[in-house]
């Protein structure tokens, strides 16, 4: 639905709706407001005609439901025509600035005898543009949104990484406290005897080996665990080839020429060419 | 002394009198509003007549009461033209009045009780609020003789007369 006009006087915007009831005897309030905050209904004109027999009773309410207490409405006119002629009525109620989003579905209900023609509701409104001062720029106490900064996030937070350093601190202090206790100082004399000794020591472990492997061999072989191959040397005789073709004219002979089977295979080319063209040219 | 004295101060005094205004304002609790001007339609040569099924259009006056049951609507439909072409022959007047709009469900009552006497209808205005009255008028040139050509126009007559 379209709004029928705003006027404007200082910063409060005044306007009117177009028929409510245009399209029957109920309507949704939202699509007869603008969704304007703070939007307040000020008055409400409807019109109708009430078509009835003089005699019968006929009461017909204007009224909208109240969004803020349910079962309640927030307008509500009431017309008696009981023991009246029927006829055209017009009436203009202000309202006392109520909130737009306290207006629920409105609608004309009819009891007793008779019925409502040609109704006619319009709703007249007022609001502030600037009821929320960040919906413009203009507005006086608009304040300029700030970004928002993604926040980044420090790995050093993370659980893992921090139980990683800290395993890593508890083993470099450990390493720090036994170094302490033995009281070396790295590249002292102290430190290259002690190298060199480490050394010794593994040329005299690799030494040990060695000779417990060759006690073992000796052991495995005294008791003809291996088979004799096992370590009898292989001979390696000598193969000499001496291919060759002796050429003496025949194998020339029977070769055919090159450039005879070229010509014969251009022969074909242009045959087989010729054979398909004449099926196209058909 | 005293007695000069007392006369010159009884003297004095009536020079000092003034009369004192008392100022107020009564506003109007009855307004007559013009809402729509009648048109003559012209259904036969001899007849003029706002009936919209003659092709006229019915003239239609708002009364805005703020008082309720304070003022009577009087209205007189016309009895002459106030401008028209010469007329040789009479000319024979109806009319009537009627409520036509309402700003109170009561007010359609107002139909009922009216009093009508000549030309003229008298209602009852019993409720505040607004009220249109509508007017019917026809006019029958004498001697079934049809109305010389040119403009005519004739006055609605629509009062609001305290009770």
């Amino acid at each position: 639905m379209v709004y029928s006009h705003f006027s404007y006087s200082s910063d409060i915007v005044f306007g009117q709706s177009l028929n409510a009831a245009s399209d029957g005897m109920r309507w949704v309030m939202t699509n007869v407001l603008p969704q304007q905050m703070g939007l307040e209904v000020t008055n409400v004109l409807y019109r109708y005609t009430a078509v009835k027999d003089p005699d019968t009773g006929m009461i017909v309410y204007v009224q909208n439901e109240d969004t803020a207490n349910e079962g309640e409405y927030v307008f509500r006119s009431v017309d008696d025509w009981s023991g009246l002629p029927g006829n055209t009525i017009t009436k203009s109620i202000p309202v006392n600035a109520i909130l737009g989003s306290r207006f629920g579905d409105g609608e004309i209900v009819v009891e007793g005898e008779g019925r409502v023609d040609d109704p006619f509701i319009v709703y007249s409104y007022r609001f502030d543009p600037c009821f929320n001062p960040q919906s413009s720029p203009d507005c006086e106490g608009f304040i300029p949104p700030i970004p928002d900064i993604p926040e980044v996030a420090d790995p050093l937070e993370d659980d893992y990484v921090q139980d990683e350093i800290d395993r890593k601190a508890v083993m470099r202090s450990e390493e720090d406290e036994e170094e302490e206790r033995e009281g070396v100082v790295e590249g002292s004399e102290e430190d290259l005897e002690k190298q060199m000794l480490e050394e010794r020591l593994g040329i005299a472990m690799e030494s040990s080996l060695a000779a417990m492997d060759n006690a073992t061999e000796m052991a495995l072989a005294n008791m003809n665990v291996f088979p004799n191959s096992y370590s009898a040397s292989l001979t390696s005789p000598e193969y000499v080839s001496k291919a060759y073709i002796s050429d003496n004219g025949t194998l020339v002979k029977t070769l055919v020429r090159q450039s005879r089977g070229i010509r014969m295979n251009n022969a074909q080319d242009k045959l087989h060419r010729a054979l398909v063209r004449s099926q196209f040219e058909r | 002394m005293f007695r000069k004295l007392l006369v010159c101060a009884v003297f004095s005094a009536s020079v000092a009198a003034e009369n004192v205004p008392i100022n107020g304002t009564v506003e109007g609790n009855c307004i007559v509003v013009p809402d729509t001007s009648g048109v003559y339609g012209n259904p036969s040569a001899d007849v003029l007549s706002t009936a919209a099924t003659d092709g006229g259009v019915l003239p239609v006056v708002r009364y805005d009461v703020v008082l309720a049951d304070y003022y009577k609507a009087v209205i007189t439909t016309p009895t002459s033209f106030s401008q028209s072409p010469g007329l040789a022959d009479t000319v024979a007047w109806t009319g009537s009045a009627a409520v036509h709009e309402v700003s109170d469900a009561g007010m359609s009552a107002y139909d009922t009780n009216k009093i009508e006497y000549n030309a003229t209808t008298e209602f009852d205005l019993t409720i505040a609020g607004s009220t249109w009255f509508e007017m019917e008028s026809k006019a029958e040139y004498g001697g079934d003789k049809p109305f010389p050509g040119g403009n005519y126009t004739a006055m609605v007559e629509a009062n609001c007369i305290a009770k």
